[in-house]
C-alpha cells in the first residue's frame, strides 16, 4: 500500500504542474466569473441559470482534466524515460497502475473542490446566496470522476494518448445515454439483436446514475439509495478497470 | 512566396464566402432551422448536460422573441423552441407560465398553448401554476369563464396554491364575465412576475380594461370620463387598479400609465 501512495503522491506532483492543468484552472475561473452575463438575458431566470452554468463547467472541467491529463499519464512516463527506473524497483504492475489511477484522482478531487468553491463564490457575489444543497452534486461528481479516471487509464494502457483521449470523451457521452442502446433492437425491429445490445449495455459503465442534477437544482430530495448506488457502481467498476489496466500494462512493451 | 499568395487567396475566397455565399442559404433556415433540431436529436446529444442546453435555448426563445415582436410579429417556432427547452428540463416552469402567454396572446396559437399545458400538468403535476395558467388563458383570452374556472379551481387545491387560486376559481365559477376579475387578474399576474415582459402585458391588460369602461361610459354619457375616479364613482369600475410604481390615467378618452419617478 505504501509503494501505491508513493506513486501516486509523485503522479499528484507531477500533473499539478502540468500547463494543462494550470489553464483549465485559470479557464473555470474566467468562465464562472463571466456568468454574470446571463443575469440580464436570462428573463427572471438568473438564479437557475447562473447554477445551471457552474455545475455544468464544474463537470466540463473535470471530464477535461481526465482527458487532457489521465490520458498521458504513461505516455509521460515512457517520454521522460522515469518508467525504466520504476522498472527496476520491486513495484508490481497492479501497484503502479493503482498509483497513478490514485494520484489523478487527487487531482481531480481537489480541482473539484477549488471549483465548487469558486462557484459557491461567485453565486454568492451575483446572487447574494450560496445554494448549500447544491453540494450533493459534488458527491455524485466525484464518483462519476473515480470511474472515469479509471476508464482514462485502461484506454491509455493499450492507446496512443490522443485516441484514449477521444475514446474516453466519446465514452463519457456514450455512457449517459445508455438507456438508448438498451432500446435499439425494439427502435430498429430486430429482437434477434437484443442478446448482443444487452451485452454491450452491460458492459459499457452508466453514468445516468451519477446525473442527477435536474434533482439538486430543483431540490428535489434523493434517496439514500442513489447515494449508496454511486458509490458501490463507480468503486467496483474501477477496481474491475485497474486490475484489467495492470494486466494489459505488464504486456507492454517498453524497449 | 508561394505559399503566402496561396493564403491570402484563400483568405480572399473564405472572406467572399463568408460576405456573400453565407445569403445563398435563406435567413429564416440560417438563423433559426440550425438552433433547433428535432426534440429526439437534442436529448440524445446532451449527455447529462440537458439543463444548460435547456437554458441556453430559454435565452435564445427571448432573443427570438423580442426579434419578432420588433420585426414581423410571427413566431411560427415558438411553440417548438418551448417545447424542446421543457423536454430537456421539464421542471423549468417559465416556459409553461410566460411561454405559453406569448403562444396565446402574441403567437395566437391558444390552442397550442393548451396542449403543451397539458404537457406541463404530466411532467410537474404538483404545480399549481400550470392549471392556473390554463385557467388564465381560458379566461382571458378564449373568454371561456366555465372552462377557466376548471382550471382554476385545480389549481387552488394544489399544494403551496396561493389564496388568490381559490378566490378566482369562485369568481369565475360565479360569474361567466366580468372586469373585476379580470382587473385582479392582470394585478396578480403583475405582482407574481419576475419577468419585465410579464409586468409590462399586466399592465397593457389593465389599460385595455380601462379604454373599455372609458367607452361604454362616454357611449352612456355622452362626454368623456374626467378621470380613473368616475368611472368608479358611476359604477364602471368596481375598484381603482394601482401598481406599485406607476399610475394609470385618463384624458379625453385615452388611458396611459405613468411610471412615478
Amino acid at each position: 500500500m505504501n509503494k501505491i501512495l508513493t506513486i501516486a503522491e509523485n503522479t499528484f506532483k507531477e500533473a499539478i504542474r502540468d500547463k494543462v492543468l494550470i489553464s483549465i484552472t485559470i479557464m473555470g475561473f474566467i468562465l464562472m466569473a463571466s456568468s454574470k452575463i446571463f443575469i440580464p438575458i436570462s428573463i427572471g431566470q438568473e438564479a437557475k441559470i447562473i447554477k445551471d452554468f457552474g455545475i455544468s463547467l464544474i463537470e466540463i472541467f473535470g471530464v477535461l482534466i481526465v482527458v487532457f491529463i489521465g490520458t498521458r499519464i504513461f505516455h509521460q512516463e515512457i517520454e521522460r524515460k522515469t518508467i525504466y527506473s520504476i522498472m527496476s524497483k520491486p513495484v508490481s504492475d497492479l501497484e503502479f497502475v493503482a498509483g497513478k489511477f490514485l494520484g489523478l484522482y487527487y487531482l481531480i478531487v481537489i480541482i473539484q473542490i477549488l471549483l465548487f468553491a469558486i462557484f459557491f463564490l461567485f453565486s454568492k457575489f451575483y446572487l447574494r446566496s450560496a445554494d448549500i444543497f447544491l453540494l450533493n452534486i459534488l458527491y455524485f461528481f466525484l464518483f462519476e470522476f473515480l470511474l472515469l479516471d479509471a476508464l482514462a487509464i485502461f484506454l491509455s494502457c493499450f492507446m496512443t494518448p490522443l485516441t484514449s483521449g477521444i475514446t474516453t470523451l466519446l465514452l463519457f457521452f456514450i455512457a449517459h445515454v445508455t438507456f438508448y442502446i438498451k432500446a435499439l433492437p425494439q427502435i430498429l425491429n430486430m429482437p434477434t439483436l437484443s442478446g448482443l445490445i444487452n451485452f454491450i449495455y452491460y458492459v459499457l459503465p452508466n453514468f445516468s446514475i451519477f446525473n442527477i442534477k435536474a434533482m439538486v437544482i430543483y431540490h428535489i430530495p434523493l434517496s439514500i439509495n442513489s447515494y449508496i448506488l454511486a458509490f458501490s457502481y463507480s468503486l467496483l467498476y474501477s477496481i474491475i478497470l485497474i486490475i484489467f489496466s495492470s494486466f494489459l500494462y505488464s504486456k507492454k512493451e517498453f524497449l | 512566396m508561394k505559399r503566402i499568395a496561396l493564403i491570402l487567396i484563400l483568405i480572399v475566397l473564405l472572406a467572399l464566402l463568408e460576405t456573400k455565399g453565407f445569403k445563398w442559404i435563406p435567413k429564416q433556415q440560417r438563423e433559426e432551422f440550425l438552433y433547433f433540431p428535432s426534440n429526439r436529436f437534442v436529448k440524445t446529444v446532451t449527455a447529462g448536460f440537458d439543463l444548460i442546453l435547456a437554458d441556453f435555448l430559454w435565452i435564445e426563445t427571448g432573443s427570438y422573441f423580442g426579434k419578432h415582436r420588433r420585426s414581423d410579429k410571427l413566431y411560427p417556432y415558438l411553440y417548438h423552441m418551448l417545447d424542446i427547452i421543457t423536454d430537456l428540463d421539464p421542471k423549468f416552469i417559465p416556459p409553461y407560465t410566460l411561454g405559453t402567454i406569448l403562444l396565446a396572446t402574441d403567437a395566437r396559437e391558444s390552442e397550442l398553448a393548451l396542449k403543451f399545458l397539458d404537457k406541463g400538468m404530466r411532467d410537474n403535476p404538483e404545480l399549481w401554476q400550470i392549471p392556473f395558467t390554463k385557467g388564465f388563458i381560458y379566461y382571458v383570452h378564449n373568454k371561456n369563464p366555465e372552462k377557466a374556472s376548471k382550471w382554476f379551481l385545480l389549481a387552488s387545491f394544489k399544494k403551496d396554491a396561493p389564496e388568490v387560486a381559490q378566490k378566482f376559481a369562485t369568481w369565475t365559477l360565479y360569474r361567466s364575465k366580468g372586469v373585476q376579475l379580470t382587473l385582479q387578474l392582470y394585478l396578480r399576474l403583475y405582482e407574481m412576475s419576475s419577468s419585465e415582459i410579464f409586468k409590462e402585458k399586466a399592465i397593457k391588460g389593465i389599460a385595455k380594461v380601462l379604454l373599455d369602461q372609458s367607452k361604454q361610459f362616454k357611449k352612456d354619457k355622452g362626454y368623456h370620463a374626467e378621470s380613473l375616479f368616475d368611472l368608479y364613482k358611476y359604477g364602471y369600475l368596481p375598484f381603482m387598479p394601482q401598481i406599485p410604481g406607476g399610475r394609470f390615467k385618463i384624458e379625453n378618452g385615452k388611458v396611459t400609465f405613468q411610471q412615478l419617478q
